[in-house]
């Protein structure tokens, strides 16, 4: 009993530092703006601090923008599900061994492919089209480092989006995305052209058009119909990011703890490629799945903030704009920090909400 | 496991260490080192040392990396803010002050020298003051001018524009300006604002008292109307959405000045601050005609410039606003008092002598609007360029503030409307101007229900506190 007193001591001892540290800068601060949703706290010194019960609450029921950011931010969320079977299916992929090894005629067939990218390249860039240049010779190094190092260099060329500065590759797509010059929509215009398909690319971040249609805005809005947009945009490059992310992983390791049995069993039976990953992969992968699915939700909901600051500014007309966003003109903009912790904690609200229906029901789906 | 623990420990207190030894010292050993947030143009620090020279006991140690708003005001109310930092404007000193970190330097600046009331530019004065206060006094001061490109107008035989051209003459002559399609095409004029119509009206966001709000007003509409033409009827600019578009081009850059020197532009509204980027453009193509054989023919196509005032109504006086990046002083800051001085130097001899010699727009003290200036390489038309912004500085108004409602609010919400208008061209402009007055007045009554002196003035104006009832 003693002993087991002095190794909670110490485990606590050890874990101090950790707790401070989320005491000091998460926990009070949350509490902080938990108690400030509920006043007129303002930056503004002739705005005095005091208590308005539920009235920015109330407020923010009221406030148009609210719902229309709110409807941003969901829309911004369906490519969730494109990530997540992204994700499985690249897992799949990338559980598989590749090797392209072969001891007598490794360098030379190495040598082979260097060349032949250079050559491609180099062709393609004299000939004028540079940022065609670069995509082969991504592609053929891509290729290169696969040649040389199996898949183990797919993984890790995978997981570099999540490891790379945000802002960094924001700033990044939206060159890409640029509608005139942008790389995208060179090789849109490339397809086009050889499939004599007479059609514009796509506006990218400066359009408003949008996969649904429409728009839910005031005034008879037009938003120039189907097409992809600012949104689409931001949606992809989510998609890119989360791919090849920690949702990779996890199914990775998911994949990994398959008895091989199993698989086994369902050769015998003669079960095909198909039949093997429906009834053995998936209905294994269910827990990983209901956790990236759960964690997906609450980081959509929560998401978009660097995309609007750096991108967009919120736009175009706003459609770009989230509630993370939102909570940051609302706090910094208008200076009105109380509204702002209001949005905050609806926004909390809403994700503590849908975690506790996918728990309920997703998990007894699982179970 | 032990052993690596101990590894990474000493490695830590190694790069602890090294951080210790290398983290930099005070800026000055024998001075009282000022910290000024601002751009990072290097004509700063020689300001700096302007300043320096001046005063044996202060120095300046600039922060480019905070020079933003929202790290201003959130790094001054929490007591680590600058001495000094840069305003852009009177909607960003209306922020400054609203936040409390804005000091009256009313008093201070009558005895010392840089009062807004002798000591600068009339047209500013609602730059660096609110409601009679002062807080800042301009760093420069600036007027924006036609400048156009006399090489473009002489290849497609299209004369150059006129003094006091009035805004129909503008159109047609952007029209024959603007030429081909696509990524290439020329457009007659960088991208123009509703607010630039709506000023050469002398329009005003809110009524004399600050209660009301002028959105829907008939000017406003016309304003948005001409905008609206500009980019869809006329198409001889393009809107900010085609801007974002063309960013990312070669060039010089991918700004709209540096795509006007590139040739896209046929003219330009820009201050004349702007021409350290003409004269790096004007040299660039200068060596590049050098490097290919100097034909004398294609001499003409290196970046020639002209200049006259910008377009106004027919009928109506010219009339623009016209602005001040001025600087301010930390009202929560320890150096208020010595901080003074460098305000004191933004109104003397030394400083206008920089801002001249650096073309950064005009010094703040009319006084010293000429000293130091140089004719400049004839091709840029320097001399002209100077003349026009004095001469435009004579027709400059600043809009009029309201204390119940940020001036930042008001721009935030037209910025979406326009960019509303932007991607819909069908949109009818009384509705989104509807729109966004609905949208400030409920600011407007939200900013009254949290300030009981805000509330138990505007009554005062108004007899209710209740925004919209009076309008």
């Amino acid at each position: 009993m003693k002993s087991s007193r002095k190794n909670i001591g110490i485990a606590l001892l050890f874990l101090a530092p950790n707790l401070l540290g989320f005491m000091l800068f998460t926990l009070v601060p949350v509490l902080l703006s938990l108690g400030g949703s509920f006043t007129t706290w303002s930056l503004r010194p002739s705005v005095p601090l005091e208590f308005v019960g539920f009235g920015n609450y109330i407020s923010l029921f009221k406030d148009k923008n609210f719902y229309f950011f709110l409807y941003n931010t969901v829309y911004l969320m369906l490519g969730i599900p494109i990530s997540i079977a992204g994700s499985l299916a690249l897992a799949v992929v990338l559980n598989q061994k590749f090797e392209f090894k072969k001891k007598n005629t490794q360098v030379r067939n190495e040598l082979f492919l260097a060349m032949l990218i250079a050559g491609a390249s180099m062709t393609l860039w004299i000939a004028g089209s540079r940022n065609l240049a670069l995509v082969a010779f991504t592609l053929g190094i891509v290729a290169l480092l696969g040649f040389r190092f199996g898949s183990i260099s797919y993984r890790t060329m995978l997981y570099l989006p999540f490891f790379t500065a945000g802002a960094g590759t924001v700033l990044l797509w939206s060159q890409l995305f640029n509608p005139n010059f942008g790389l995208i929509n060179e090789v849109i215009r490339g397809i086009f052209a050889v499939l004599h398909i007479n059609a514009e690319a796509p506006g990218w971040l400066t359009s408003t058009k949008s996969l649904l249609g429409f728009l839910p805005l005031p005034s008879h809005f037009n938003n120039g119909g189907f097409g992809l947009g600012a949104r689409e945009a931001i949606m992809f490059m989510g998609i890119w990011g989360a791919i090849g992310g920690n949702n990779m992983l996890l199914y990775l390791a998911g994949l990994s703890s398959i008895s091989p049995e199993l698989y086994e069993a369902a050769d015998i039976d003669g079960a095909s490629n198909w039949q093997r990953f429906r009834h053995i992969t998936v209905p294994q992968l269910a827990p990983t799945t209901f956790f990236i699915v759960v964690v997906s939700t609450i980081g959509g909901l929560q998401g978009g903030f660097e995309q609007a600051r750096l991108m967009t500014e919120g736009g175009p007309a706003g459609i770009t704009t989230t509630l993370s966003y939102y909570i940051y003109t609302q706090g910094f903009e208008r200076l009105d920090l109380g509204y702002g912790c209001a949005v905050a904690w609806v926004l909390f609200l809403m994700i503590l909400g849908i975690t506790l229906v996918n728990w309920k029901y997703g998990k007894a789906e699982v179970d | 496991m032990k052993g690596t623990i101990a590894i990474v420990f000493g490695g830590l207190c190694c790069l602890s260490a090294v951080a210790m030894i290398t983290r930099p010292g005070p800026a000055f050993t024998n001075r009282l080192g000022l910290v000024r947030t601002t751009d990072s143009n290097p004509n700063r620090t020689k300001e700096s040392e302007g300043f320096a020279a001046l005063n044996p006991t202060l120095g300046i140690q600039l922060d480019y990396s905070s020079n933003n708003i929202q790290k201003i005001i959130v790094q001054c109310s929490s007591g680590v803010g600058p001495d000094l930092y840069d305003t852009y404007g009177g909607t960003q000193m209306q922020t400054y002050v609203s936040s409390g970190i804005a000091q009256d330097v009313t008093k201070e600046a009558k005895a010392m020298g840089f009062s807004i009331d002798g000591d600068t530019w009339p047209a500013v004065r609602g730059e660096l003051s609110l409601e009679g206060v002062q807080y800042s006094y301009p760093a420069n001061v600036n007027a924006d001018i036609l400048i156009y490109n006399k090489s473009l107008f002489d290849r497609f035989g299209v004369p150059y524009p006129k003094q006091n051209i009035t805004w129909d003459e503008f159109f047609e002559l952007a029209k024959k300006m603007t030429r081909g399609q696509g990524p290439t095409k020329v457009y007659g004029m960088t991208p123009l604002s509703t607010g630039l119509f709506y000023e050469s009206m002398r329009g005003e966001i809110f009524s004399p008292d600050g209660t009301k709000l002028l959105i829907t007003g008939k000017q406003m509409q016309k304003a948005f109307q001409m905008y609206h033409d500009l980019i869809f009827k006329y198409k001889v600019a393009p809107s900010s959405l085609d801007m974002k578009a063309m960013a990312g081009q070669g060039g010089w850059g991918s700004g709209s000045i540096n795509q006007f020197c590139d040739g896209r532009f046929a003219m330009i509204n820009v201050g004349k601050w702007a021409l350290a980027n003409f004269r790096t453009a004007h040299k660039d193509q200068l060596e590049k005609w050098e490097k290919t054989g100097k034909d004398p023919e294609k001499r003409n196509e290196v970046l020639r410039l002209g200049s006259v005032l910008l377009p106004h109504h027919a009928g109506m006086k010219p009339c623009y606003t016209v602005s001040a990046r001025s600087v301010t002083i930390n009202a929560l800051g320890p150096h208020k008092k010595e901080a003074l001085q460098f305000m004191k130097f933004l109104a003397g001899k030394e400083y206008s002598t920089i801002v001249n010699e650096a073309v950064d727009a005009l010094p703040g003290n009319p006084k010293y609007a000429n000293i130091g200036l140089t004719e400049g390489d004839p091709d840029l038309g320097e001399m002209e360029m100077h003349r026009n912004t004095i001469k435009a500085m004579d027709y400059g108004y600043q809009r009029r503030l309201s204390p119940f409602l940020l001036a930042s609010d008001v721009d935030r919400i037209l910025k979406v409307q326009i960019s509303r208008m932007e991607s819909d061209p069908s949109l009818n402009i009384p509705d989104l101007l509807s729109d966004a007055q609905q949208e400030l007045e409920d600011l407007m009554q939200r900013n009254l229900d949290r300030d009981p002196k805000l509330r138990e003035r505007y009554k005062q104006l108004t007899g209710s506190d209740r925004v919209g009832e009076n309008r």
